[in-house]
């Protein structure tokens, strides 16, 4: 695979509208999940990381240049992907642009109400080319649409498309809002915790959802101006499917230990400084993360997970949890499991409950979802590369 | 990077009016409604496999061409294949099983289900063939406008170039929306000996 740079990324969250402010929120220890009572019209309460009332509404308003109506949905991705090319400092109107969205269901809400949009916002490469189009970009965008690991799936999309001598950047996007459409479902499948989410801990007792988007633009040139020792880079990625089950995970980790073996090959074990989970505190997610690595012989690694403080934000996850663990290798941290006291997974694996620090220089994403899909990245700083 | 010429080694083509085999015309349908359509076809290429009735209709689509396909090949379908992989697009995404699900949450008839709603992703067809024929390797699913020829060989390619034990990959466009089916499924080769068709624009074109 192509070694990617990253060269700007925003993540525009309930937890904050940059990337930094997003750092900020994390390194005091906030969350944004709380308890909704009567939300959606939903008869069961739930717990959420969710934006405020008019909050994107208010953001949009502010920063847009044009009239042209747009979702909800669609002005998240449109935020975070603008603060990330602003970071970038590229001109996104160019044909060496390629947008790629990852999202599990776009503009889903519609359904229920359909609020004066045509019926054509229902598909997701139409949201995707509205985006595109608002920063005058004159591809056809991608559409990455592979449930939960969706976020890591379009950073391998993105390493896969710059091959191609049309393009020089990619502008990767993960964004989902959540929706009664999206609530109910995961409340009949009995997957929501009744309580804040315990990844990892002995105790869990389910997973909360969150809403989010995120960018990054990558470029595969290594003499770009943006990119120096402390840039973040993709070295790897690697999908595997668990040919087991469509909505459960695999008893032995199968495709998920197959996606960290492809991906760590002649890797240094020991270069890296953090296993960033999906850890989402279903019981069988956290257990088989646990077995997979295990069986990749990484049980010494610090695992953390993320989603005590936003939840799992679906097709943005992938790309918010990149880009924060981006930020804590360069400031020699890393992240506490937030909710989490007492750490039982079905394979022994060490959970930083409080933060820590290190001087490592790589960490390995892992991410896993409905389909049976499994997917592994790989990233570590530039300077950090051997 | 090498330059690959993936061959297709069978493809199957099925519509609510047709099913096709490698251009051969298997069945045609004038009268059943889209779903008897469907079942006539699990009799017709006697399978067994009960999961099928389980399944929403976008998968029962792909996973009949994709039998179709495979059973050409004379592959033993129950041994594990670790170096295939499964790359498809579409159009609607899952959006005619979200229609479905939809009306199980209105609020004078709020009974949602789970066996409904885990349909409601895209990329669940995926799964579901991976399962059917143990297929370890990457699964991938793209939303598109319409299928096109010069991205589908693109991602062949950079799937194959990025996967060293990747062979074979099944896949293409498989699209089911409000009773309207449109499957294009190919079973292609990062090489092989003979006659196979190349999978170039052309061909494609010639295909969907």
């Amino acid at each position: 695979m192509k070694v990617l740079y990253n060269i700007g990324d925003c993540i525009f969250s309930p937890m904050g509208s940059t990337t930094s402010e997003n750092v900020q929120a994390l390194s005091e220890g906030h969350s944004a999940l709380a308890y909704y009572d009567g939300a959606f019209n939903l008869p069961e309460p739930f717990f959420a990381s969710l934006f405020e009332k008019n909050h994107i509404e208010h953001t949009f308003a502010n920063r847009a240049k044009e009239a042209f109506r747009y979702t909800r949905f669609e002005k998240i991705a449109i935020l975070a992907a603008a603060g990330a090319i602003q970071n970038a400092d590229i001109d996104a109107s160019r044909k060496e642009v390629l947008f790629i969205l990852s999202t599990t269901k776009g503009n889903i809400e519609l359904l229920e109400n359909q609020d004066g949009f045509e019926k054509e916002r229902l598909f997701l490469w139409r949201s995707a080319q509205l985006i595109a189009q608002y920063f005058g970009n004159p591809n056809e965008p991608l559409v990455v649409s592979n449930a939960c690991i969706s976020g890591c799936a379009a950073q391998i999309a993105a390493a896969r498309a710059l091959t191609n001598p049309q393009y020089k950047y990619a502008v990767v996007i993960g964004a989902d809002v959540l929706s009664k459409f999206v609530i109910s479902g995961f409340q009949s499948f009995k997957a929501l915790s009744p309580e804040l989410c315990h990844p990892f801990d002995a105790d869990r007792t389910g997973l909360n959802l969150g809403e989010g988007a995120a960018a990054i633009v990558y470029t595969h040139f290594d003499n770009h101006p943006k990119v120096n020792a402390n840039t973040l880079c993709l070295l790897r990625g690697a999908i595997c499917n668990d040919a087991n089950h469509i909505s459960g995970p695999s008893r032995t980790a199968e495709g998920l230990f197959a996606a960290i073996e492809k991906t760590m090959q002649n890797f240094d074990k020991e270069s890296i400084a953090f296993i960033n989970a999906h850890g989402t505190a279903t019981r069988y997610n956290d257990d088989m993360e646990s077995i997979a690595i295990q069986r990749a012989q990484l049980s010494a690694c610090p695992v953390n997970s993320l989603k005590g403080y936003y939840g799992h934000a679906l097709g943005a996850a992938g790309v918010i949890e990149v880009i924060l663990s981006a930020q804590a290798l360069l400031q020699n941290r890393i992240w506490k499991t937030r909710g989490t006291q007492n750490t039982g997974t079905a394979s022994p694996i060490r959970v930083p409950l409080h933060e820590e620090k290190t001087l490592k220089t790589a960490f390995l994403k892992i991410i896993s979802g409905f389909g049976g899909g499994n997917a592994a990245l790989l990233l570590a700083q530039k300077g950090g590369i051997r | 990077m090498k330059n690959i010429q993936p061959k297709i080694l069978s493809y199957s083509r099925l519509t609510n009016q047709q099913l096709i085999l490698n251009g051969e015309t298997l069945l045609s349908n004038k009268e059943l409604s889209p779903n008897d359509w469907l079942s006539n076809i699990y009799k017709y290429i006697k399978m067994d496999y009960p999961k099928f009735f389980k399944m929403d209709r976008l998968s029962k689509a792909g996973i009949l061409a994709s039998e179709i396909a495979m059973n050409h090949l004379a592959q033993n379908s129950s041994e594990v294949k670790d170096n295939w992989a499964i790359c498809c697009f579409n159009h609607a995404a899952s959006l005619d099983d979200d229609l479905a699900y939809q009306k199980t949450i209105e609020p004078d008839n709020f009974y949602p289900s789970p066996s409904v709603f885990v349909y409601t992703l895209a990329n669940i067809v995926t799964g579901e063939i991976a399962i059917k024929y143990k297929i370890k390797g990457e699964t991938s699913f793209y939303v598109s406008e319409q299928f096109s020829p010069t991205l589908y060989i693109e991602s062949v390619q950079n799937i194959f170039n990025d996967s060293p034990d990747i062979d074979y990959i099944m896949g293409g466009w498989v699209e089911y929306l409000e009773n309207h089916c449109d499957v294009l499924m190919m079973i292609v080769a990062r090489e092989c000996d003979g006659s196979s068709l190349d999978l170039n624009e052309e061909n494609l074109k010639k295909l969907i």
